[in-house]
């Protein structure tokens, strides 16, 4: 039976596990799962088990090798690794080799963790599915004709289908805890400005942040106190302590004010989703956090907000894909504005030449004041919401998605029937809060619905620990989907 | 506010976001257009006078680095991922005069 | 002073408007959002980092010593500089600028308004500013003749630039010399940047319209780009204001345009035609935090300014040396930071200035060395004024005794004794001398008692010959006179 992070931390901290052994059995859980679920675009196992052979005798000579030693981790493929290949999932990139670690993947790896693989995405983050992806979709381990949600689809599904690793994953709209709900795990998006950017592939600048897809709120925690801190090379990350999440995730619900907006559960939402988070709610209510009705009045503007700033955003960050300095470039071209359209047309997917456009739509001349400034201005009404609500409650409650995860192919057709899903997660991006995803539960067809808590800018701690409480009173996130590479511990469910 | 997509916009557009689309694509892209201008019109219900759209997204300013030099990247590196290279440049197809640049 | 043109609307009933848009790369250590040195002519592709190559991931940072030249400029040129302000970004596509977006400014400037003062002839004219902002540099391409691609170089991607554009106050192309000349001596003074036209540290682009005299409307102007020196812009302004001059008398239009000015055959060439306004979709660089700018940090920065040009100009015109050597001194630091010296411990500054401004300043062209490494002290030299003023060496023999002194710490009564050039200037000694030689001399004397002034000089040259040229000359002509009445 695989590990969870914790005990694998403690394990190889003792003695009992070698981290050239737990590295291993990561990539034998991979290398189990993958075929079915097309999760891992890159596995290094050469690389990830030289290093860890170096950790293991580095112990050996009596160095303390970080606090996540024997740990092994995961990249999203739109963070830059100098290892193998960082494609964003998308073909202009698809033999881009960074040269340079981010900021995550380096402060990973000084803690002792090992990176063992890279994972599948949408194109550049855009998309909720993981079928915008250059290289092919990625399964739902718990239903294999379905999506893992997106854009972290591939982290998503190996944090279901494997244990004890930490799969870093990127959320802009909701793209770590959509996915973690639609598969069953927990995802954090830290507050922005919590984590550095620095190596993530940018696609809206002001919205994005690096969080992690694993198996509980605890080893989120243990995670995110590796990840925080204020990254001299990203003006955005912010100089405040990094806190022990580990301990705050200890404390309990009592005490808590959780608020639940009502604007939350739109019409439309699956009913059993609606219902999983009304019990899920209950029992946090049941631990001692008092329950309120609350309200955050501009929601509804917060998709068309996202969509436009997002759009702004991302045409600007994605200019530099243009085939000349690195990436992608056409064979066949003319002059050099032809090497542009040509080397972009053939290697952005359709959704992201989509945005792209729309986004250079938003700032162009005649329309930026409307449309991009519009945008910006109605942001800070969205944002004054949750400091409104956050002056009564100290944390909100709510479902992460209106629906589970769907057929693969069901909803690619309509770009604007896609951005419906992301509807309850965009606001936190928006208002720069913290925000997870915990699993609370399934529909009858056995697909996972997930919980989604947010607290204020800086308090991720409150986040997780709302979430390990409830993580401690009930059993959702111990579920074992049909395709996995661990077996639950007799007499839990599977 | 009323606003119409006419196929010179969204030329001009896919123009100046440097991408080459076919014309069965500048349809969709049209549809597109429009379905997000009338997502975008209900902005128009909400009174934001006096709001200054220009925030940082987080309490930060006055963010520095000092002015000490760090190692640069060898040449190899900053051209490991060139399509074309020659002798430490990159190369590109011939940059005309007028070609709406700023080339100092 | 450099000389004043003609102006090419004298005798017409036009008036040129002139602005000039300059940028001007600054000397930092490091580039403007990246650690990368900032350097000029390194090997290609060897000062860059994902930052300034647009890597995919890489975030920008602020230089904080950018931000305190561009405000010691602005505070220099009397800017109201912006309490709060920001980068955003400039959108558009070309292969030297690798995110196909320059993090510029846009609508809220470091600095706004202010001016330089100039002078122009003997006359002195403020030329206002528009504003002045920070941005970074774009990358280098390079185009042969005849090969098919063209080649980029990044080293000098994210430099530092500082832009300042002038308000269209300029009427001639002499006051736009002024001008440039003045901005350049500024940014020498604060020692912001090289101001190097050939480097690339200064660049120039100039907008050119006319107008019937005194109208007050601005008409359509004509940009034109690619001025590689100081001349070349005053030429082109020049060539442009007349060709537009003979474009409205043939009643014909000035077209909006973008010119390129061939220096060899003095014409503007058409470089592009009026385009489409660029669209750059300018909006607020989210990657990077606002800047407040405090009370407690303009105040320091302002203790840093130097004594800037005009003042200084101004101040060594009060010490009563001519307008000419002030010029010259101001215009150059270390020459007037030389000849401060030397005024501090003598009390002939005119006579100090003219050898700064001459000998001391040959020197320094000549070998391309600053003036205090030349070899020579500002005290030394004093010494040398002070022996030619208490009469023990001439004026025509010091050039040799300074160049004598040059790279040695003799002093100065040794080497005149070494070069036995030694000036006689006892009173009795050369009374005598000069008796003998008007005995000697008859008709000569004659002519000089009927008042003819050749014979004056000639008697003086026989004089010299007679005291082997060591005599002081001053006193023999007056004791030519005294004793011939002449």
């Amino acid at each position: 039976m695989s590990r969870g992070l914790l005990e694998i931390r403690d394990a190889v901290r003792s003695g009992a596990l070698t981290v050239a052994d737990s590295i291993a059995d990561a990539i034998r859980q991979i290398r189990k799962v993958d075929p079915e679920l097309h999760a891992a675009s890159q596995v290094f196992e050469t690389e990830a088990l030289e290093r860890a052979s170096e950790i293991d005798r580095s112990i050996a000579a009596g160095k303390d090798p970080g606090p996540l030693a024997g740990v092994a981790f995961t990249v999203k493929e739109n963070i830059c690794t100098r290892i193998g290949l960082t494609t964003a999932g998308s073909r202009i990139l698809e033999s881009y080799r960074a040269p340079y670690d981010a900021t995550v993947v380096d402060r990973l790896e000084r803690a002792g963790a090992v990176c063992v693989a890279k994972t599948n995405m949408d194109e550049f983050g855009m998309g909720s599915s993981t079928e915008n992806s250059a290289f092919g979709p990625t399964r739902n381990p718990w239903k294999t004709t379905h999506v893992p949600g997106g854009s972290s689809g591939g982290a998503a599904a190996l944090a279901a289908a494997t244990r004890g690793m930490i799969h870093l994953g990127s959320d802009t709209g909701g793209s770590i805890r959509q996915p973690a709900s639609y598969c069953g795990v927990t995802g954090i998006k830290p507050s922005y400005g919590r984590v550095s950017r620095y190596g993530l592939l940018a696609f809206a600048s002001s919205l994005d942040q690096i969080g992690s897809l694993q198996g509980s709120a605890r080893e989120c925690a243990a995670a995110l106190s590796v990840l925080a801190g204020r990254d001299p090379m990203d003006s955005t990350s912010l100089d405040r302590e990094v806190p022990d999440y580990l301990a705050e995730t200890r404390l309990g619900a009592r005490g808590l004010r959780i608020g639940v907006p009502r604007e939350y559960f739109p019409e439309g939402i699956d009913p059993a989703v609606r219902q999983r988070v009304l019990e899920a709610i209950d029992v946090l209510r049941k631990l001692g956090a008092t329950v309120k009705d609350v309200s955050l009045p501009h929601t509804r503007y917060a998709n068309p907000t996202y969509v436009l700033i997002s759009g702004a955003e991302a045409s600007s960050n994605l200019a530099r894909y243009d085939g000349v300095h690195y990436g992608y470039r056409a064979e066949k071209h003319g002059s050099i504005v032809d090497l542009y359209a040509r080397s972009r047309v053939e290697g952005f997917g359709p959704e992201v030449k989509r945005r792209v456009m729309v986004g250079t739509f938003v700032l162009s001349a005649g329309y930026h004041e409307a449309f991009y400034n519009g945008a910006c201005r109605v942001r800070k009404l969205i944002r004054r919401d949750f400091e409104t609500v956050f002056q009564e409650v100290d944390a909100v409650v709510c479902p992460t998605s209106p629906v589970t995860a769907f057929p693969i192919g069901d909803k690619i057709d309509d770009p604007l029937k896609l951005y419906a899903v992301d509807v309850l997660t965009v606001p936190a991006n928006l208002a720069s809060v913290p925000g997870a995803s915990f699993p609370c539960g399934a529909t009858s067809e056995g697909l996972p619905v997930g919980i989604q808590i947010y607290g204020r800018p800086f308090e991720d701690g409150t986040v997780l620990r709302l979430g390990a409480a409830f993580q401690d009173a009930t059993e959702h996130h111990l579920a074992a989907p049909p395709v996995r590479a661990w077996e639950p511990a007799a007499g839990r469910k599977g | 506010m009323p606003i119409e997509v006419t196929d010179e916009l969204v030329r001009r557009i896919a123009s100046l976001s440097r991408i080459a689309i076919s014309p069965e694509e500048e349809r969709e892209l049209k549809k597109h257009f429009e379905k997000i201008l009338a997502f975008v019109s209900t902005f128009e219900e909400l009174d934001t006078k006096g709001i200054d759209p220009t925030t940082f997204s987080v309490e930060a300013s006055n963010v520095y680095r000092e002015d000490v030099s760090v190692p640069s990247l060898s040449v190899e590196d900053a051209l490991r991922n060139a399509p074309r290279k020659r002798d430490s440049y990159f190369l590109v197809p011939r940059i005309v005069g007028e070609f709406g640049g700023e080339g100092a | 002073m450099p000389p004043e043109r003609r102006d090419p609307t004298q005798g017409t009933p036009f008036e040129a408007v002139i602005g000039l848009e300059v940028h001007v790369q600054l000397k930092t250590r490091t580039k403007m959002f990246c650690g990368c040195e900032n350097r000029f002519g390194a090997e290609p592709n060897t000062l860059t980092c994902p930052v300034c190559l647009g890597q995919p991931g890489s975030l920008p940072t602020i230089n904080r010593a950018a931000i305190e030249h561009a405000v010691r400029v602005g505070l220099a040129c009397g800017c109201d500089i912006a309490r709060s302000t920001k980068f955003d970004r400039k959108n558009y596509y070309y292969p030297d600028l690798p995110k196909n977006y320059q993090i510029s400014q846009y609508d809220q400037p470091l600095c706004d308004g202010g001016g330089l003062d100039v002078a122009v002839g003997s006359e002195r004219k403020r030329i206002g500013l528009t504003r002045i902002h920070l941005e970074e540099d774009a990358g280098k391409n390079i185009h042969a003749e005849g090969l098919p691609e063209s080649w980029v170089d990044l080293n000098r991607a994210g430099v530092p630039l500082l832009e300042i554009v002038s308000r269209p106050d300029m009427r001639t192309p002499t006051e736009a010399g002024a001008y440039l000349r003045m901005l350049r001596l500024v940014m020498l003074y604060l020692d912001v940047s090289d101001c190097n036209m050939e480097e690339g540290s200064l660049r120039c682009d100039v907008n050119v319209s006319i107008r019937p005299r005194g109208s007050g409307v601005l008409e359509t102007r004509t940009e034109i780009k690619n001025l590689n020196s100081f001349t070349n812009i005053e030429n082109a302004i020049e060539h442009e204001i007349e060709r537009q001059i003979a474009l409205r008398a043939a009643g014909k239009e000035v077209v909006q345009e973008t010119l390129h000015f061939d220096p060899v055959r003095g014409e503007t060439k058409t470089l592009r035609g009026k385009e489409e306004a660029h669209d750059y979709r300018y909006f607020p660089e989210p990657d990077l935090a606002p800047l407040h700018i405090d009370e407690k940090w303009l105040e320091s920065l302002r203790g840093t300014l130097p004594e800037l040009p005009i003042a200084r100009y101004e101040r060594f015109q009060s010490l009563g040396i001519q307008p000419y050597h002030a010029d010259v001194l101001v215009r150059d630091k270390d020459l007037a930071d030389f000849f401060e010296e030397g005024v501090k411990i003598c009390s002939k500054p005119q006579e100090i200035a003219n050898w700064v401004v001459n000998a001391v300043k040959e020197e320094t062209n000549a070998r391309g060395v600053s003036a205090a490494r030349i070899g020579i002290s500002p005290a030394r030299l004093v010494s040398l004024v002070e022996a030619i003023e208490g009469g023990k060496v001439s004026k025509q023999k010091a050039r040799d005794v300074f160049r004598s002194m040059l790279g040695n710490e003799d002093a100065v009564d040794a080497v005149i004794a070494s070069l036995g050039l030694g000036q006689v200037s006892d009173d009795a000694f050369l009374r005598a001398a000069v008796a003998e030689v008007i005995a000697e001399n008859p008709a000569a004397a004659d002519d000089v008692r009927k008042g003819k002034k050749n014979s004056v000089n000639f008697l003086m040259g026989q004089v010299m010959r007679k005291t082997k040229g060591q005599a002081n000359p001053g006193m023999v002509t007056k004791l030519i006179q005294e004793q011939l009445g002449g």
